[in-house]
């Protein structure tokens, strides 16, 4: 890989994998930190491979350094699920901008709320989840990545959703919470 | 998946089904097993409020918003790609298994040469020619930027470690531009972050 083409790469993907770091450890400076990593990992690896597949590498590493991430930080006691909120005020790459500003508050209330209630799910769950719904990987490429089963990926994302609704708001969430108030 | 195209639910297909329903949702079945679902969760309220559930889950964090990289990681990732590119303009792996090697020799070259021609360890400075060298003063100039820039080289391409060890074991003896530059290359120890 040349030069152009990996600043190209740094520029097509940065704001994918800082957001992705960032929902996943919920530390702008950790996030900041992870993702100049995967990156000079991506320069250092020489990224010979087929451009189309840098996307699924970066995801790769950036999930691997996550895990990493967040292990070396429960030996190191700091509580990951202490959510301080600074992430979703900085400022998005894209806002919903067809939003009305209180849909938009409401929907920023919920998505907190779920991220949240993610800190109290694995590591490698919470990261599964965000490759799934965020980043809009595939069930199945996600197992190749992860060199899983594509149906023990499944079963994570769906105890993963059994999980959340235990520990959401019942008023913010009354539709993933359903099932418990009326079981 | 379980077999779930029945006419009543019971508990086992309803576990068949609930796992399903990400890839459902994300259209990721294929025709037989898309209508193996629709199948269950047309009889069945339980799997379909978990359906309702899997939707709002998919919905919100489908819909995080990107978040811009600061300007400053972008800047710091160039910066440190620019001091481990080597001047043919390929990057330090791509020597890939002679790349020890390569950072090894070229470090003891730099050295070596430097020894040599500063006089070190005699006590002489290493900046004036010794006294009685057959060597003229250009020569000896010419050797010490050469030298010099092998370091420079070498001090890029090593890791941080070895940069140290460089730096710590040689330090009193390199000309100051070098052990600038060499400082300049090793990053502050971790622990500022915490």
């Amino acid at each position: 890989m040349n030069k152009n083409d990996y600043i190209h790469l740094l520029e097509s993907h940065r704001d994918r994998v800082y957001s992705y770091a960032l929902y996943c450890l919920r530390d702008p400076e950790d996030a900041e930190d992870l993702t100049q990593e995967v990156f000079l990992r991506l320069w250092h690896s020489g990224g010979n491979g087929p451009p189309d597949q840098a996307e699924a590498w970066l995801i790769r590493v950036a999930h691997n350094l996550v895990i990493d991430h967040v292990r070396r930080r429960k030996t190191r006691t700091r509580h990951l699920g202490q959510p301080d909120g600074r992430d979703l005020e900085q400022v998005p790459a894209s806002l919903d901008s067809w939003d009305h500003p209180d849909r938009h508050l409401e929907r920023q209330d919920q998505r907190q709320e779920i991220l949240n209630a993610m800190t109290t799910l694995q590591d490698e769950t919470r990261s599964i989840m965000m490759m799934h719904y965020f980043q809009g990987l595939k069930l199945q490429d996600i197992a190749a990545l992860l060199g899983k089963k594509t149906s023990t990926v499944k079963v994570q994302l769906h105890r993963a959703r059994r999980a959340l609704r235990l520990v959401l708001d019942t008023e913010a969430f009354p539709a993933l919470v359903s099932k418990r108030e009326t079981g | 998946m379980k077999k779930i195209n029945h006419q009543s639910p019971d508990f086992t297909a309803c576990e068949a089904v609930v796992a399903e329903l990400a890839p459902y949702c994300a259209g990721e079945l294929d025709r037989t097993e898309t209508a193996g679902v629709e199948d269950h969760l047309d009889i069945c309220p339980e799997c379909r409020a978990e359906l309702q559930r899997e939707r709002h889950l998919r919905a919100a964090l489908s819909g995080l918003p990107l978040v811009a990289c600061p300007q400053r990681v972008t800047d710091n990732i160039l910066r440190e790609i620019e001091a481990t590119e080597i001047p043919d303009g390929h990057t330090a792996r791509r020597f890939g298994k002679n790349w020890v090697a390569i950072s090894g020799w070229a470090t003891a070259a730099a050295v070596a040469a430097l020894l040599v021609f500063s006089g070190w360890p005699q006590g002489q400075d290493p900046r004036t020619p010794p006294q009685g060298s057959e060597y003229s003063a250009e020569d000896i100039a010419l050797a010490r930027r050469q030298a010099a820039a092998s370091l420079r080289l070498a001090a890029v391409i090593l890791n941080q470690t070895e940069r140290s060890t460089v730096q710590e074991v040689f330090g009193q003896a390199l000309p100051t531009s070098l052990t600038r530059s060499i400082k300049v290359l090793v990053t502050p120890p971790e622990g500022g972050q915490g």
